[in-house]
């Protein structure tokens, strides 16, 4: 589907909001080039509107709606403007427009959380017009798209696939089972014919009875002819009974071996498609939920294939077929016995949709409960530090008796229902019986009459009906499920990485390290700043120490310079090509980053070192070790490099993991290489030992280094002091110093008085 | 708690704007203009709010608006009757669940609205018996209180909040 109109169908269906600015209002402004446009969806008092917000070149207009039609409210000129005030309450925001901090405001505009994201924009756009900044649209800015996308973000980030209906996801799902034509087929086959031939046994039996039993106990055939007979009918049932196994063997093993690959498909296509998602998608979605698509979803999926489908088939098949024998051998005893069949089956479904309520209710307990257990395993220390075992104890119960209350009324519900639900079988079993009786106790030729086997095959066939009836009463929650789980598995497929591969390829020595920032603006949430216009250049072989207040945006920009995410507006230039234009693979090749927390992988320590490398000589593998200062503490185990480190290296301290990674990073022998507090988790003379092997790290590398030790940063080029994502001051240290008033000069200042006081 | 009065003084000026002035050590009895922001935004409407300049940084933190005197309370609380708005839920018509989302319809103090949360992100329910929705975007709905909902719709929520 075309994706602007996929965008505007989500907008009015979960928003009910204009999907795009109102024609009318278009053609009020036809001369003009609309940047940019915003709903306003709340008035003076508080209700619901729609007024536009629309902000060309250098006006601003708000177009209020007059009946049907929209009118110009207010024009303002944004040179009128000194300053956008923004309030935010718990429902809503405003923007105020002033002109001066003393006079009552311009223009002031109400508006729900759901427009602040383009609004923002629009803000941020009328303030870079203020400060007369040049500011360069992307070529193909189109105030439509930006404003779809803008209103859609938060809702496309909770789901992706928003437009899909189940049917097609259905018919998605079934195109798993391409690949396995044959298997399919042979499957059914195999389902088809052991349903049919389930139905023989009991036809064979009163086959028996009327042929056989009663013509030899009235005298009609003789003994050793009846004999056998009946040995043949009792052969063929036999025979039949081992091709019915043969058939479902055959069903089970063709289908439940598919149902395995068709998982596996689906596993290894997620697994590949979530390595290349950006951080972004991770950092909103909870791991737990990422693994249980990959576990437990595709797990459904395969019972779903195996199973699900084929009993349902196997089901409809033998009701309807049980139905058409029931009335070929009887239609009236037939049509009694598979009229109310409908009825049970509303009835299981009704009920079904009631349990759902009970089953939210009892879901909602649970992801209590779990969220009790994901807290405080994990944070177990914290927990016995503070000496709450006993309230984390109450806690858990507390959870643990509601939920426990929760299912038994689940259960409750089901053990009404079942007995009821069965006693409905009983009655019309026993209006079978009622309608046959005086049929069997009158003459033979009768046009009544009910011979003994067609009545024996009747009750034979009876107690089959009572299964598919329960399994197609299920049918209804079982397809939801498996849905359910087909959607969150296509939901993560359907997510397209946010980052664009570019397409210059860097090969290895390639990237001179030169790095430029230009104009860089950066938000994780769309909405707050957290890296505001910062501007420089850095050459090749320089080192630049990040140092500021925490929280201000200096891990941020190590990560725009790695392309962990893309800039909101600006551009990054590497050796004078747009960062985007770049394969990002053999970009992050030459990108070196030491975390302030390493990730270490579960495996051996020389597997850690040379993560991304397993080719490299063992040889190199110590030296960078002994280069990082790791190969002592190393060495003081066991079983040296191969001493195993447990989940995310937590047998590891904090120094050891650093150095760790340090290694990592100089087998890789980066152009570019980033510290982010590299050194902060050790104690001093650790710090030095890593500070020298650093200092041999970083020749002939860009080295960006984040660091709250300014000690560490003396043999940095410049310094940038960061605040609040600007940069506020930059240069030599010496130069920083002498700034007396400066930022530098005071984060100097207190610590040496830190230092001094310790004496 | 004793509430003893604050020195300061509070007054909304005719561009609908707070000042704050008396705070003589820091600002040497100047007028500041202020915005506020709340410590707890659900649960203690009326304590604890951080007075925050124009670079938002706080300049005073107030523990309790009872000490204030009269005439600045009365400005405060017009000036946070403007920029303190919650949406309060007073019907539910429907509430489906899909993948991943669940979705409300509902009628507010402001009219008719569609709401999306997550589908983890159940209603809150705090002390005062209130019921807190808040949606995919940041928007906090408010149930002040379910008895007073028409029971078709106390039904719908039941199953979130019992
Ligand atoms: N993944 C994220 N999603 C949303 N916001 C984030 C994310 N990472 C950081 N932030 C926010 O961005 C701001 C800047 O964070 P950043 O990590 O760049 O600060 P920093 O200067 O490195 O601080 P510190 O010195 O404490 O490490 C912070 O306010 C933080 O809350
Ligand atoms: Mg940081």
């Amino acid at each position: 589907m075309n994706l602007e109109l996929e965008r505007k169908n989500t907008i009015s269906k979960y928003y009910e909001q204009e999907s795009s600015l109102p024609k009318k209002i278009k053609e009020n402004l036809l001369n003009i080039e609309i940047e940019l446009y915003g709903l306003i969806d709340l008035n003076e008092s508080m209700e619901f509107q729609s007024s536009w917000l629309v902000l060309g070149e250098n006006t601003l207009y708000l177009f209020k709606k007059n009946g049907e039609e929209h009118v110009l409210d207010t024009k303002l000129l944004i040179t009128s403007i000194s300053r956008i005030k923004e309030h935010q309450s718990l429902s809503s925001s405003k923007y105020e427009f002033l002109t001066a901090d003393d006079m009552p405001p311009l223009l002031s505009v109400h508006f729900t959380g759901r427009q602040k994201i383009v609004l923002g924009h629009i803000k941020y756009l009328i303030e870079t017009k203020m400060k007369s900044v040049k500011y360069n649209k992307p070529k193909d800015w189109n105030p439509d798209v930006e404003y779809q996308k803008a209103v859609l973000k938060h809702l496309n980030e909770a789901q992706s696939t928003l437009s899909d209906k189940q049917g097609k996801t259905f018919l998605r799902l079934v195109g798993y089972l391409k690949p396995y034509k044959k298997d399919v087929f042979w499957g059914t086959v195999g389902a088809i014919c052991s349903t049919l031939s389930a139905l023989l046994p009991a036809y064979l039996t009163g086959r028996l009875l009327d042929t056989v039993i009663k013509p030899f106990q009235e005298g009609g055939l003789q003994k050793t002819l009846a004999m056998n007979a009946a040995w043949r009918i009792l052969a063929a049932i036999f025979l039949v009974f081992i091709l019915k196994e043969v058939f479902s063997y055959m069903r089970l093993s063709k289908m439940s071996l598919m149902g395995e690959d068709v998982a596996m498909d689906l596993r290894t296509e997620l697994f590949s498609h979530l390595q290349k998602l950006g951080l972004d998608f991770f950092g909103r979605k909870q791991t737990g939920s990422i693994i249980s698509r990959v576990s437990s979803d595709t797990d459904r999926i395969w019972d779903f294939v195996a199973f699900g489908i084929v009993e349902v088939g196997i089901a409809l098949v033998t009701l309807i077929s049980l139905s058409a024998v029931l009335i070929t051998l009887d239609w009236k005893l037939g049509l009694a016995m598979s009229l109310p069949v409908p009825i049970l089956l509303l009835s299981i479904y009704y009920h079904g949709e009631r349990m759902q309520k009970l089953f939210i209710r009892a879901w909602r307990k649970w992801s209590d409960l779990t969220n009790v257990l994901s807290d405080t395993i994990p944070g177990i220390q914290v927990v016995k530090a503070f000496n709450q075992e006993e309230k984390e104890i109450d806690r858990f119960n507390q959870s643990n008796d509601d939920v426990t209350g929760e299912f038994k009324s689940v259960h409750y519900a089901w053990t009404k229902f079942w007995p009821l639900l069965m006693m409905g079988i009983q009655v019309i079993v026993m209006t079978v019986w009622i309608l046959a009786i005086p049929r069997l106790i009158s003459e033979e030729g009768t046009t009544d009459y009910l011979s003994l086997g067609t009545f024996v095959s009747f009750l034979l066939y009876v107690t089959m009906f009572s299964q598919p009836i329960e399994v197609i009463g299920q049918m209804a929650r079982m397809l939801n499920r498996a849905l359910s789980s087909a959607y969150r598995i296509f939901e993560i497929l359907d997510t397209s990485p946010s980052l664009k591969n570019g397409r210059t390829i860097l090969k290895k020595g390639e990237l001179k390290g030169d790095i430029e920032f230009k104009n860089v603006s950066f938000s994780y949430d769309g909405v707050r700043k957290v890296v505001c216009g910062i501007n420089f250049r850095v050459l090749p072989g320089e080192m630049i120490g990040l140092v500021g207040s925490s929280g201000g945006g200096k891990s941020t920009i190590t990560k725009l310079i790695a392309r962990f995410f893309d800039v909101s507006t600006g551009e990054i230039i590497i050796d004078g090509k747009n960062l985007r234009e770049l394969e990002v693979g053999s970009f992050r090749k030459q990108v070196g980053m030491v975390l302030q927390d390493p990730y270490l992988f579960h495996g051996t320590l020389v597997d850690n070192i040379r993560y991304g490398l397993p080719d490299v000589s063992l040889k190199k593998v110590i030296e960078a070790a002994k280069i990082a200062n790791a190969h002592e503490f190393i060495m003081s185990f066991e079983l040296g490099y191969e001493t195993i480190v447990g989940e995310r290296g937590h047998t590891l301290s904090g120094g050891e993991r650093q150095r760790i990674s340090i290694a990592r990073a100089i087998l890789h022998d980066p152009k570019i290489l980033i510290l982010d507090e590299a050194t902060s988790a050790v104690d001093t003379e650790t710090e030095r030992k890593i500070q020298d092997a650093l200092d041999k790290l970083i020749e002939g590398r860009t080295v960006f280094a984040v660091a709250h030790r300014l000690s560490t940063l003396r043999k940095a080029n410049r310094i940038f002091v960061v605040d609040k994502g600007e940069i506020k001051e930059t240069g030599t240290h010496n130069d920083l110093l002498k700034k007396k008033d400066g930022l530098y000069n005071k984060l100097h200042r207190m610590q040496q008085e830190m230092s001094e006081n310790f004496v | 708690m004793t509430t003893e009065l604050l020195d300061i003084r509070l007054f909304l000026k005719e561009n609908n704007q707070l000042y704050l002035s008396g705070l003589k050590d820091i600002f040497e009895n100047k007028e500041i203009e202020v915005n506020i922001k709340k410590c707890f935004p659900w649960s203690h409407q009326d304590k604890f709010l951080s007075f925050r300049n124009k670079d938002d940084e706080e300049v005073l933190l107030l523990p309790d608006i009872n000490q204030l005197d009269d005439r600045s309370r009365e400005d405060l609380l017009q000036f946070l009757s403007q920029s303190d708005f919650m949406m309060k839920i007073t019907d539910i018509i429907s509430i489906e669940e899909e993948v991943e989302l669940r979705n409300f319809k509902v009628i507010t103090s402001s009219g008719i609205r569609n709401i999306q949360t997550k589908l983890d992100d159940w209603p809150k329910i705090l002390k005062n018996g209130s019921v807190m929705i808040q949606d995919l975007c940041g928007d906090t709905f408010v149930i002040l209180s379910i008895e007073h909902l028409e029971s078709a719709a106390r039904k719908l929520i039941g199953t979130y909040v019992s």
